[in-house]
C-alpha cells in the first residue's frame, strides 16, 4: 500500500526513517523529518527535551497516546589522538562487537566518512582474541592528521555506523536504526488509517528522545500529556539461530503484546480481544519486572497511565544489521488502528 | 589508475570465483597485448616493448579477494558459511553481504545474539565465525534454496570512496591494486618486452601464481601486492609495519619469502636515484605470491612491491593515493633495471 500523505509504501517509509541520523540527545534531524510527516495529519510541536508531540481532536473524550522513540544507538567522540584518530565511546547500547572494521559517518563540521580500527591481528597476544571488545580502545580513522582532524571534529561530536538498508527475501529488510524507526513507521501508518474517522478520541503521538539512555524524553513528554491509554511501540527479540527460543518472539507473527507487572493487565487483555475480534495475528512476550522500554517511564507518570507495550519482532538488536519484516509493521499498525477505532465506537454507542 | 582501482574493487571475486574480475581485465587489455587464460584461470599476458628485453621479467598480481562460501543451509533457512582466505571474525559480525554472482543478486546479513541476551561472562566477546550464519530473510530451507546453493560465494557490501587526506577506502584493494597497475602498464607503451600474470587463488595458499610462473618461466618476477599497515591508534614504532603516505613497500623478508638480497638493495638504490618514496616492512609478517613464485622450476629471483593498506581483509581497507604512484614507479624502475641486467 502507498501511504496517502507520504506517497511511500510502508517499506519505503520505514527505510527512509532509518536513513536519518539521530543519536540520543541529538535527535533534531529525525524530529524534523517526523514533524514534516505528522504535521500533515495533526498539530505538532517539539518540546523542551526535543520530543515531537502531535495532537489531533484535542478535547476528545478518550485520550490515547501512541509512543515510539526516535533516537538510535551510536558513538560519541571523546578525544583526538596524536595521529588524528578519534577516540570514542558509546551513546546508548551500541553492540561493541560489531564496531571493528565498520564504515562510520562522523557528524563533525561536515559529514566525514571513516572506519573503526582496532589492534591489528599480528599485535594481538595469545588469549587476546578471547577478551571482550573495549570501546575505549577503539578509534575512528577519518584519514586526517591531528591538526586537520581538530578543525573538522570536536569532542562530543557523534558518529554512527554507515550502512544503508537492504531488502532481504520476502517482506524482510535489514538496516541500522530499525530500533525504533520501525515503531515510528507503524505509528505513522496507524495515524493515517484512523485519523479521518476520529470524533471522540483525542489522539496524541509522542516520538520521544533519549530512550536508549534511559528514556528522559518519554518521561517528560508524558508529564505534559493527559492520557487514558498509552501504547508504546518498540522492538522485541526475534528468534534466530543463536537465541534461546524461550526468550524470543517470531518474525511475521505480528506485534507482541507485552505482559509485565508494569503494564496494565486489563489493557493488555483488551488489546488481545481487539486483535482476535479483527482477525489480527499477535504474539506475547513476558517480562517479570520492568520492560526496558519507555512503557516503564510512561506508566507511572503523573497519577499513572494505563500503558501497553507492542513489540515488533527484530533480529540483531543494536547492530547495523537489524532485521524486521514489513508484515509485522503492518500488523502492528492494524492492531493499534483497531484499538483506536474500538474506543471511538465505544464513545459513539 | 584511481578510477581503474575503484572499478576493480567493486567487482566481486573470491578465490576460485575470479571470473568477473578476469572478464573485466580482459576487456581492458584486449588488443593491447597477447594473452591467454590458462587452465587454472590465470591470465598470462605478453606485451611487446620498444626493445627486446635481455631477461624475461614477469609482473604478477592476484585477482581474488577474501570472501565467504556457503557450507550448509539449516532447516530454518539460515546459511552456515566459512571464510575464503583469512578474515578476522571481529570484522564479520554486523556486516551486510551480497551474493552478487548468483542469478538473483540477493543480500544477507551476519548478525549475532543480541547483547541484551548474552551471558555476563560473554559480554563484548566476538563469537567465533563458525558459530555465525548469513540471514537472507528466508523462512525455511526450501525458500533459501530457491536463491542460494551450498558452495555459493558471498562478499562484503562496500563502496570505493576517496576520503580524508588523499586516501581511498574500499574492500578488495588487496590485490585489485596490483591488477590496476598491470592494466595501466599494458595500456601504455613499454620500453622492453614484459610478461604479466593476473593470477587466481592467492588468498587460499598462493596457488595460481605457481602455475603462472611455471608457464611463463621468467628470469625475474615482480609481485605487486597490498600489505598490512598497522599504524593505527595506540600503535607506534616498528609495530606499525609500514605507513600509508610514506611510499612503496619493499620488504626483505615475510612469512612466505626471503627476498633476493641484491634485488632488495638495488630497489632502495633505485628509489634514491629516481626520488621514489620507498619504505620497508618493520615486522616480518604476512606473505604473498612471491612465496610460490621464487620456488618455481629451478628458482626465480623475485621481489615484491606493496601498497601499505590499513584494515586489510576487511570491508574497509584504507590506502594512500600517492603511494599507488610510488608503487607503480618502483615496479617500473625495477623492471627496466632487470629487463636489461
Amino acid at each position: 500500500m502507498v501511504l496517502r500523505v507520504t506517497n511511500m509504501t510502508e517499506k519505503e517509509l520505514c527505510l527512509s526513517l532509518c536513513e536519518v541520523y539521530g543519536t540520543p540527545g541529538d535527535e533534531i534531524e529525525i524530529a524534523k523529518k517526523a514533524q514534516d510527516i505528522l504535521s500533515q495529519y495533526m498539530k505538532t510541536e517539539i518540546d523542551t527535551l526535543g520530543n515531537v508531540i502531535a495532537k489531533f481532536n484535542e478535547g476528545g473524550k478518550t485520550k490515547i497516546v501512541l509512543e515510539a522513540h526516535m533516537d538510535r544507538v551510536g558513538l560519541v567522540v571523546r578525544g583526538i589522538d596524536e595521529k588524528g584518530f578519534l577516540l570514542i565511546d558509546k551513546v546508548g547500547g551500541t553492540d561493541t562487537r560489531t564496531l571493528v572494521g565498520a564504515n562510520v559517518v562522523v557528524f563533525g563540521s561536515e559529514k566525514l566518512p571513516g572506519v573503526i580500527c582496532s589492534t591489528p591481528p599480528h599485535l594481538m597476544k595469545k588469549g587476546d582474541e578471547d577478551l571482550p571488545i573495549d570501546v575505549t580502545k577503539l578509534a575512528i580513522d577519518i584519514g586526517y592528521s591531528k591538526e586537520k582532524a581538530e578543525q573538522l571534529v570536536k569532542i562530543g561530536d557523534r558518529a554512527i555506523i554507515d550502512s544503508k538498508g537492504v531488502n532481504l527475501l520476502g517482506d524482510r529488510i535489514s538496516s541500522p536504526a530499525l530500533d525504533d524507526r520501525c515503531g515510528m513507521a507503524s505509528v505513522i501508518i496507524a495515524v493515517e488509517n484512523v485519523i479521518k474517522k476520529l470524533k471522540n478520541v483525542e489522539l496524541t503521538v509522542v516520538f520521544s528522545t533519549q530512550e536508549e539512555v534511559g528514556g528522559s524524553g518519554a518521561k517528560t513528554a508524558a508529564f505534559n500529556i493527559d492520557a487514558d491509554y498509552a501504547i508504546c511501540v518498540d522492538v522485541g527479540f526475534a528468534s534466530d539461530l543463536l537465541c534461546d527460543r524461550t526468550q524470543t518472539i517470531d518474525l511475521e507473527k505480528g506485534a507482541s503484546i507485552g505482559i509485565s507487572p508494569v503494564l496494565d493487565r486489563t489493557f493488555m487483555l483488551e488489546l488481545k480481544e481487539v486483535a482476535k475480534k479483527n482477525g489480527i495475528p499477535f504474539q506475547h512476550d513476558v517480562m517479570s519486572a520492568q520492560t526496558g522500554t519507555n512503557a516503564d517511564n510512561i506508566c507511572n507518570s503523573k497519577g499513572g497511565v494505563k500503558t501497553a507495550l507492542l513489540s515488533i519482532p527484530l533480529r540483531n538488536m543494536h547492530t547495523p544489521v537489524e532485521v524486521i519484516s514489513i508484515r509485522d509493521i503492518k500488523l502492528t499498525s492494524d492492531l493499534i488502528s483497531a484499538f483506536i477505532l474500538e474506543k471511538e465506537e465505544q464513545q459513539n454507542a | 589508475m584511481l578510477e581503474t582501482l575503484k572499478e576493480l574493487c567493486m567487482i566481486d571475486g573470491t578465490s576460485g570465483r575470479e571470473e568477473d574480475v578476469r572478464n573485466y581485465i580482459i576487456g581492458r587489455i584486449e588488443g593491447k597485448c597477447e594473452y591467454k587464460v590458462d587452465p587454472m584461470g590465470n591470465i598470462l599476458a605478453f606485451k611487446k616493448g620498444k626493445k627486446t628485453a635481455k631477461n624475461k621479467v614477469m609482473f604478477s598480481a592476484h585477482m581474488d579477494e577474501v570472501g565467504f562460501i556457503v557450507t550448509y543451509i539449516t532447516s530454518e533457512g539460515f546459511l552456515k558459511f566459512d571464510t575464503v582466505g583469512g578474515i578476522d571474525s571481529k570484522v564479520i559480525v554486523g556486516r551486510k553481504v551480497v551474493f552478487s554472482q548468483n542469478k538473483n543478486k540477493i543480500f544477507g546479513v551476519i548478525g549475532l545474539k543480541p547483547v541484551h541476551l548474552t551471558a555476563a561472562s560473554e559480554q563484548g566477546k566476538v563469537p567465533p565465525y563458525d558459530s555465525l550464519y548469513i540471514d537472507i530473510g528466508a523462512p525455511s530451507k526450501e525458500e533459501a534454496e530457491e536463491y542460494v546453493c551450498v558452495g555459493d560465494s558471498a562478499y562484503f557490501v562496500s563502496s570505493a570512496i576517496e576520503f580524508g587526506e588523499n586516501k581511498i577506502l574500499s574492500k578488495a584493494i588487496d590485490d585489485r591494486f596490483g591488477c590496476a597497475v598491470m592494466i595501466k602498464m599494458i595500456e601504455s607503451e613499454l620500453p622492453y618486452d614484459a610478461n604479466f600474470a593476473f593470477v587466481v587463488q592467492e588468498e587460499i595458499g598462493l596457488r595460481g601464481a605457481s602455475a603462472a610462473a611455471f608457464t611463463i618461466d621468467p628470469d625475474y618476477a615482480i609481485v605487486l601486492e597490498a600489505t598490512t599497515a598497522a599504524d593505527v591508534a595506540g600503535v607506534s614504532g616498528a609495530d606499525c609495519v609500514c605507513i600509508p603516505g610514506e611510499g612503496a613497500v619493499v620488504s626483505f623478508m615475510d612469512r612466505s619469502t626471503i627476498y633476493d638480497r641484491e634485488m632488495f638493495k638495488r630497489a632502495f638504490e633505485l628509489a634514491r636515484e629516481k626520488n621514489i618514496p620507498c619504505q620497508t616492512k618493520t615486522l616480518i609478517a604476512g606473505g604473498n605470491d612471491a612465496g610460490a613464485i621464487h620456488k618455481t622450476r629451478g628458482g626465480i629471483k623475485t621481489i615484491t612491491v606493496s601498497l601499505p593498506c590499513r584494515y586489510i581483509h576487511s570491508a574497509c581497507c584504507v590506502a594512500d593515493i600517492d603511494d599507488m604512484k610510488s608503487c607503480a614507479d618502483m615496479a617500473h624502475a625495477l623492471y627496466e633495471e632487470y629487463a636489461n641486467a
